[in-house]
């Protein structure tokens, strides 16, 4: 049992057969799901209307989804509130229970960013793994590798779709929700159970889309992760589990978005103004705006592309007078703010860390703000660059480029911003600086590659090929996963109460970094020279620069084992505590003790000073705690 | 390093030990808007989809020989029903700040929900003798799916004002006592801040639910 759950003086959690089975829990949860999903997949079965028996498996998950999440518990807060019950008090539910409130509905949002983390670093080395099999196939050309075509397609969709995943809520997810109450002075999430919601969606989504690689459930999907139309209508019924599993991450990025801004807005401690938010929590602000409003754009396409499937409708089948292009073009409407969905979060972890070890405050922290405020604005007008090539209005494609150029122009200030907290600093080069300097490196290939793709000409000529593959694994691994690495090390302590192991972390970096440029700087080459994404075929002239590319990608897959196995000798094995304020930063969630109390402020503090005053010897501490508050950690030294 | 001028949320309560009343006030305020932007961006391609497939009308499939806007009778009743049901929930609404009010807006709230589920039970009925299928072509396809959409919301938005009727009841008999300035526990959502949250969902998807009704019968 945990020391917060010993200090709450609770018993500890005993195991009984009939506490297992007979009251709301993971294991029943589990069972209803899997019955009434099968009991709606029979019957949705002798509804049926299509060859692949869409509309039975459909059916099926969705209600296996419904009847786990209902068993979970996640009906009986709406059922009070339909009977006229004012809604259970948050503060006593969110008492600790111990280990097991990592398998149910938490309402601590501490607990719930560990479980976001937990879940989505597995997804994460469960993608890198199907990346290391994409990259053995490529070892050979003419497709002459160990998957046929059919399975590499899906390979390629699984690998695609699993990495949006954790793209999409790596840093929001865990990092946001565990550290944006905290950073602000808040108490808790301003709706948890939506919080709890939102997480379980996750696991179940990727359950079930990775369900399809079962022959039972459809054997694959062949479409990558786009879902085009009117592939996506005509495959075999592996799409299934790939329209629902999308959908409900779609869903659950979009109530993260409203909970995190609701926080954001609302619970702000006194005298936490808008100019005195750490950044991070603007980097929130940019993107929950994004995350919110983008994905019910991609949840109402998919739900169109399951009416197609099952009933026969007809939006993207030219057959029954639908379009392929609507298809494309709802989902770059949704796509290309996904994007930004992925790197403004890095963005604010780069900006949070960077002042901490320049020891200077954050440079221009109001034009960095208005910049990736600037970035979430303009992403909603750039997204028909990805379909320059799909038969839009020609008479469209200068304003998408000119749009899309121009939105460098704010990614550009946010640079400038780091740069100058750079700037003649005498800096402390600890490891999560490191990552934070390599995601100024990584992205800024990433970008600038971008800038010349959204150039149309450029854009015809490459499109679909390997150099698209280079820019966007710059922006989304060297921006966002580097960028996760650098909050890994910076948060690591607060989170576990332990450091992470240097030694192993600097040879996480150097491999990490290295093995990343050596294996997608080719790709530029790659698809210069006519490489086309989602095939195995390529010419064999292009064999020696893919077994290149699949060396360094394995050892690139090698060091990220380096890291994990970092974590877990840290947090486990690791007997020395971290001290509380080991970079002595001067944010709110430093000043806290480690484990942060369950209810992060026994009192809420008065914040009477920015959290980037760093070098002055007069500035006074972010907070006045008032009398039986936490003892706040040590002043930062200057 | 930055002189600070700006706001901060009002209503809070330096040093206390819970969220004050305001701010917990305000949280169903500020989510709602958030969710009414979001669900505006759900059914953003379901009217998309309607223009972009009459504009191409591929294969002159958009209303094949035969397909054509249902009877405008029942589209409209049940299009009444819900402006009706939004409107009449509206004065009850307003004054739920005061206790006295309460227990009366148990019976408005009820009867807009009953005026919603009729809504729903018109929209059911008119989908199933509409004379063709989702799969007669793209505005049968716009059709079908933006009405089980609407059907959805429209049900959604009953049980919210059955919800907010039965607590006006629960409150009624049991008011709800407001916590001291340094309680450890947070004070329940106030049914005011409720009702003004579900006001701004209702005036939204009675909007929207127009706003089809026009696209697909008159468009």
């Amino acid at each position: 049992m945990s020391q917060t759950a010993i200090a709450s003086g609770r018993a500890p959690v005993r195991f009984s057969p009939r506490r297992l089975f007979l009251t709301q829990n993971l294991v029943t949860a589990c069972i209803v799901g899997i019955i009434s999903g099968l009991v709606a997949y029979w019957i949705g079965a002798q509804l049926e209307t299509t060859d692949f028996g869409d509309a039975g498996i459909l059916l099926g998950y969705l209600v296996g989804a419904a009847g786990f999440l209902i068993t979970l518990g996640f009906a009986n807060d709406l059922i009070m509130r339909l009977r006229g019950r004012p809604s259970a008090s948050i503060v006593k539910e969110a008492e600790v229970k111990g280990w097991t409130e990592f398998f149910g509905i938490s309402l601590d949002h501490k607990v719930v960013g560990i479980q976001f983390g937990v879940a989505v670093v597995l997804m994460f080395f469960l993608a890198g793994f199907q990346a290391m099999m994409i990259r053995t196939e490529l070892l050979y050309p003419n497709g002459g590798g160990p998957w046929p075509a059919g399975q590499y397609t899906t390979l390629v969709g699984l690998h695609g779709l699993l990495m949006m995943f954790v793209a999409t809520l790596v840093i929001i997810g865990a990092f946001g929700n565990y550290f944006i109450p905290i950073m602000i002075g808040a108490k808790r999430m301003a709706f948890p159970r939506l919080e709890s919601f939102a997480f379980w969606l996750v696991p179940l989504g990727a359950l079930i889309m990775y369900s399809t690689i079962f022959a039972g459930f459809g054997g694959g999907f062949p479409t990558g992760w786009f879902l085009y139309a009117p592939l996506s209508v005509e495959a075999r019924a592996g799409m299934d589990g790939a329209i629902v599993g999308f959908a409900f991450i779609g869903i659950a990025a979009a109530i993260a978005g409203i909970n995190l801004l609701t926080t954001i807005f609302v619970m702000r401690a006194p005298g936490m103004s808008w100019s005195r938010m750490p950044i991070f929590a603007w980097s929130m602000v940019a993107v929950e705006f994004l995350s919110a409003l983008a994905p019910p754009v991609l949840a109402c396409t998919l739900m169109l592309v399951g009416f197609d499937r099952a009933v026969h409708s007809s939006f993207f089948e030219a057959a029954g007078g639908g379009s392929g292009l609507l298809y494309q073009e709802m989902f770059w409407f949704f796509g290309h703010p996904e994007v930004y969905i992925f790197i403004l979060p890095a963005f604010g972890v780069v900006l949070e860390i960077l002042p901490v070890f320049a020891r200077k405050p954050l440079f221009g922290y109001r034009l960095a703000v208005a910049g990736m405020l600037g970035v979430s604005l303009m992403s909603w007008f750039v997204w028909n660059h990805h379909i320059f090539t799909s038969g839009i209005a020609p008479g469209l494609r200068p304003f998408f480029m000119t749009a899309t150029e121009l939105i460098s122009i704010p990614t550009g200030v946010i640079f400038l911003n780091m740069l100058g907290t750079l700037w003649k600093a005498n800096l402390r080069v600890k490891l999560p600086l490191l990552f934070a300097l390599a995601v100024m490196f990584n992205f800024l290939i990433g970008g600038l590659t971008g800038v010349f793709l959204s150039d149309v000409p450029l854009n015809v000529t490459l499109h679909d090929s390997f150099f698209v593959i280079g820019h966007f694994h710059y922006t989304i691994v060297g921006g966002e996963i580097f960028a996760l690495y650098a909050a890994s090390y910076f948060w690591f302590p607060k989170l576990t109460g332990k450091m992470l192991n240097a030694r192993l972390g600097k040879l996480h970096f150097w491999t990490a970094f290295i093995f990343f440029n050596t294996t997608f700087l080719p790709m530029f080459a790659a698809g210069y020279l006519g490489q086309v994404r989602r095939s195995p075929n390529y010419a064999f002239a292009l064999h020696g620069i893919n077994v290149w590319i699949t060396v360094n990608g394995f050892l690139f897959g090698l060091s990220n084992l380096i890291w994990l196995v970092n974590m877990i000798y840290s947090w486990v094995f690791q007997k020395e505590r971290a001290p509380v304020n080991p970079w002595e930063a001067r944010s709110l969630e430093w000043q806290l003790p480690t484990p942060i109390p369950a209810d992060n402020f026994p009192r809420i503090p008065t914040i009477v000073s920015g959290p980037y005053e760093y070098g002055d010897g007069a500035s006074r501490p972010i907070a006045e705690w008032p009398e039986g508050g936490p003892v706040p950690a040590p002043l930062p030294a200057v | 390093m930055i002189s600070d001028t700006t706001t901060t949320p009002t209503g809070l309560r330096p040093g206390g030990r819970a969220h004050s009343p305001e701010q917990v006030a305000r949280i169903p305020l500020v989510g709602t808007w958030l969710l009414i932007g979001a669900d505006f961006f759900f059914v953003l391609p379901l009217f998309f989809s309607f223009f972009f497939l009459q504009q191409a009308n591929m294969d002159h499939m958009w209303q094949p020989k035969g397909i054509h806007p249902p009877t405008l009778i029942l589209g409209t009743v049940a299009a009444a029903l819900v402006a009706l049901a939004v409107v009449f929930a509206q004065s009850g609404l307003r004054n739920l700040r005061s206790q006295s009010t309460l227990a009366a807006f148990t019976n408005t709230g009820r009867i807009a929900a009953a005026l919603l589920v009729g809504a729903v039970i018109i929209q059911i009925w008119q989908l199933s003798h509409v004379g063709y299928g989702i799969d007669s072509g793209a505005y049968a396809s716009c059709f079908f799916a933006m009405q089980i959409v609407m059907t959805i919301e429209i049900a959604a938005l009953s049980l919210w004002v059955l919800s907010l009727a039965n607590r006006a009841s629960y409150e009624a008999q049991h008011p709800i006592a407001m916590p001291g300035l340094d309680a450890v526990q947070e004070v329940a959502t106030p049914i005011s801040a409720l009702a003004y949250s579900y006001q701004m969902f209702a005036w939204f998807v009675g909007a929207i639910f127009v706003t089809a009704w026009v696209v697909c019968y008159f468009l």
